[in-house]
């Protein structure tokens, strides 16, 4: 089934933007994953890491050394944050460069490797298909980044994975 | 441009994690810097420590719960400080207290009480004050 994903802004930080995925009309992919963990949930304190982590890489930049990768090697799909003390609580995002953030959805990780579980897997196939026409598109120079921003093309077709 | 949802979230964190957080960068970019300025790479810092390069990876992201010791051991195998403490003094408030009542007096015995010692040092900050403040 085909659908159209967009990549739209999320939040501005200093030094960071962060964007999300929103499939056709839908709720973006970052807002279903704290959707997915309300206030007074068992996972209260990772969730509130994970947007203190988000606020801190917004203040600092988005260096490499902060993320953990769980793509392939040719993508830039990345994990946040790593293995906390409390949970496994993964949000799934794809790093485009120190300034620009895609931010996609996750959850609580209880295999060895995301690929073991049906639904993260799907949420890091659909960050690496997102990452595939992306690059495209920058290589076509339908789609620009300057600096914190995205330009252009952020529409795109797309063949949904199976669930 | 912040999201609303999250806003709302941001509001409710506590203190602790949000310290939490940013100490961690604040460590872990210490490090960064100190790698970074003695030609090193995480590799060499995992040999040093005798960890896996992908341990020290994991370290590097900004929420690894550091303990002193390893703090210490990693301060060790780098040479440079990487935690510093305050010695400063903690500063005490002073409270004008104002005593309605004029006939108010300290009894001699509770001089060395808790309640006196504060007493006293209100008593202190308020010498040569008129008015309702106690003389």
């Amino acid at each position: 089934m085909k659908s159209e994903i967009h990549i739209e802004l999320f939040e501005k930080h200093e030094k960071v933007n962060f964007y999300t995925v929103r499939f056709n009309n839908g709720e973006t992919e970052v807002d279903k994953f704290f959707g997915k963990f309300p206030e007074n949930s068992q996972y209260d304190e990772d969730v509130n890491i994970v947007i203190k982590w988000i606020d801190n890489i917004g203040e600092r930049g988005a260096y490499e050394r902060y993320f953990r990768r769980e793509g392939k090697i040719s993508d830039n799909v990345m994990a946040l944050p790593t293995p906390i003390e409390t949970s496994n609580l993964r949000l799934y995002v794809i790093r485009l460069s120190e300034e620009i953030v895609i931010l996609g959805n996750g959850g609580v990780k209880n295999t060895r490797t995301y690929n073991e579980d049906p639904f993260l897997n799907q949420c890091v196939e659909l960050l690496q298909a997102v990452d595939r026409l992306l690059k495209k598109s920058i290589s076509l120079d339908k789609t620009q980044l300057f600096r914190k921003q995205l330009f252009g093309v952020l529409s795109f077709e797309f063949k949904k994975p199976k669930t | 441009m912040k999201n609303k949802r999250l806003e709302e979230r941001r509001k409710k964190i506590p203190k602790e994690v949000d310290l939490f957080v940013k100490h961690s960068f604040d460590f872990v970019d210490r490090i960064h810097q100190i790698l970074l300025y003695q030609g090193k790479e995480q590799k060499d810092l995992a040999k040093a420590l005798g960890k896996s390069e992908s341990e020290i990876s994991k370290w590097m992201s900004g929420t690894h719960n550091f303990t002193f010791k390893t703090a210490a051991k990693i301060e060790a195998v780098l040479g440079e400080s990487l935690l510093q403490f305050t010695t400063k003094k903690v500063e005490v408030k002073k409270v004008h207290l104002i005593i309605s009542n004029p006939n108010f007096k300290l009894k001699s015995t509770e001089k060395y009480s808790t309640l006196s010692k504060t007493m006293s040092t209100v008593v202190d900050s308020c010498k040569g004050q008129s008015g309702n403040y106690l003389n």
